[in-house]
């Protein structure tokens, strides 16, 4: 496995005293928090500061880690742990979930067993420590290409579910099944799978497994809701005179009226047209003016014309108005 | 090794409070905080929270503000404020997109 170098993770020295630690850290996390950045990799990249921070901001886990590092090791170097480390160092296995260290590199498990008690994990331990009804429940995600989404389909996904193992102990098992996903879910949206969760108490009875659906971004389309728009390219003819020309949809090629004197930024709409449901949503499209980059002797010749016989000046408005 | 069965899905269409817990992971309490300081308004939220009704933009808005509370120590009336901008950002976002050259 990969040595990680966590002090270039959080982009301090390593001599920083603990608050300029908390510092940096707070600052990449507000970055790269996937709640809140569009960065490309950011969840990635949240997850790396904040196991960074987990292992330097504790005293103890600190001191364990600069030990091992002043062996020499550098970012992305062929790391194992040395034979002695887990009595050394005395970190594994604290009673931490199984769930837990999933959420941390092998890197971080091989040297403090798992678990971390900031953010997510403590949030998880709250949840299921607590004797809330819905800890029975259990929940998973899956990223869908928007056509994905629109046609609906089977799809396969591997989750996890707490189980009570004969010694008491209590593990997250993985499972893999296929499902029918409808056609027409849209981002956010929540899917039931009935009994597929972990058992009510001694009832007998099992809780439901929650899917929720994330739709990657398209390059065209932009969804909201069940509503999708794309931007359309037209030519300035085509916008004077209007036109019928053909256009793309989610669900196929349909043509489309352009009214004459539209403009860039025109908003039209067909209904119907965007993601399928009781009602389905429509799909706007923004029509944008291009004008051709070259232009041929004819086609010239016909722009000089028109400069010459139009007395259309679209900057008078905004003169007046000055 | 034998494939799974396909297993058929129910889509949520109106979440209870229970609901809004799993999938957000979180405790009731903390659900019950967020509709206090208005930053989530469920129908019936002038009755017990077992009788509250959630769509599917607040359960999310539950979830994001759960991430916004535990990862990035946000207060409740500061996750109102970040949130009502994010979602602001969000749709400037979508705006720019879609008026970019179209030949880019």
């Amino acid at each position: 496995m990969e040595f990680k170098d966590y002090y270039q993770i959080l982009g301090v020295a390593d001599t920083a005293p603990q608050d300029e630690i908390k510092r940096a850290y707070r600052q990449l996390a507000r970055k790269y928090h996937p709640d809140v950045s569009k960065e490309p990799r950011a969840e990635v990249r949240f997850k790396e500061v904040t196991e960074a921070y987990e292992a330097l901001h504790d005293k103890e886990k600190r001191v364990a880690y600069d030990h091992l590092r002043q062996s020499g090791y550098r970012q992305g170097d062929e790391f194992k742990p040395p034979p002695d480390w887990q009595a050394q160092e005395g970190f594994r296995d604290r009673g931490f979930s199984a769930e837990d260290r999933a959420d941390f590199s092998d890197f971080f498990s091989s040297i403090f067993g798992g678990g971390f008690k900031t953010g997510t994990s403590r949030r998880r331990q709250n949840f299921y420590g607590s004797d809330n009804p819905a800890a029975a429940d259990t929940y998973a995600e899956i990223t869908l290409p928007l056509v994905d989404a629109y046609q609906g389909g089977e799809k396969r996904i591997v989750y996890q579910s707490p189980e009570v193992q004969d010694n008491g102990q209590v593990i997250m098992k993985k499972h893999t099944i296929d499902v029918s996903i409808p056609a027409g879910v849209v981002d956010g949206q929540h899917l039931r799978l009935k009994g597929l969760g972990a058992e009510r108490g001694f009832s007998g009875e099992k809780g439901h497994l929650y899917l929720e659906i994330h739709i990657a971004p398209h390059p065209l389309y932009v969804l909201d809701g069940k509503n999708v728009t794309r931007k359309l390219p037209v030519t300035p003819w085509e916008a004077a005179l209007g036109a019928t020309i053909d256009t793309t949809t989610l669900g196929g090629k349909v043509k489309l009226t352009i009214p004459p004197g539209s403009q860039s930024g025109t908003k039209l709409r067909l209904k119907g047209r965007g993601m399928p449901g009781n009602p389905a949503g429509d799909q706007f499209v923004i029509l944008q003016l291009v004008n051709p980059i070259t232009l041929d002797q004819a086609t010239e010749k016909l722009y000089h014309q028109l400069a010459e016989v139009s007395h259309f000046n679209p900057r008078v408005l905004l003169e007046e108005a000055s | 090794m034998s494939n799974p069965v396909t297993k058929e899905v129910e889509p949520v269409s109106h979440y209870s409070i229970v609901q809004v817990c799993t999938v957000s992971a979180v405790e009731k309490s903390f659900v019950v905080e967020l509709v206090q300081h208005g930053v989530v308004d469920p129908e019936g939220n002038n009755k017990e929270p077992d009788q509250w009704c959630f769509t599917q933009t607040q359960a999310s808005l539950c979830k994001r503000a759960a991430n916004l509370y535990y990862d990035l120590q946000v207060n409740i009336p500061g996750i109102g404020l970040a949130l009502q901008l994010l979602d602001e950002l969000e749709q400037l976002r979508a705006k720019v997109k879609l008026l970019e050259h179209p030949l880019k």
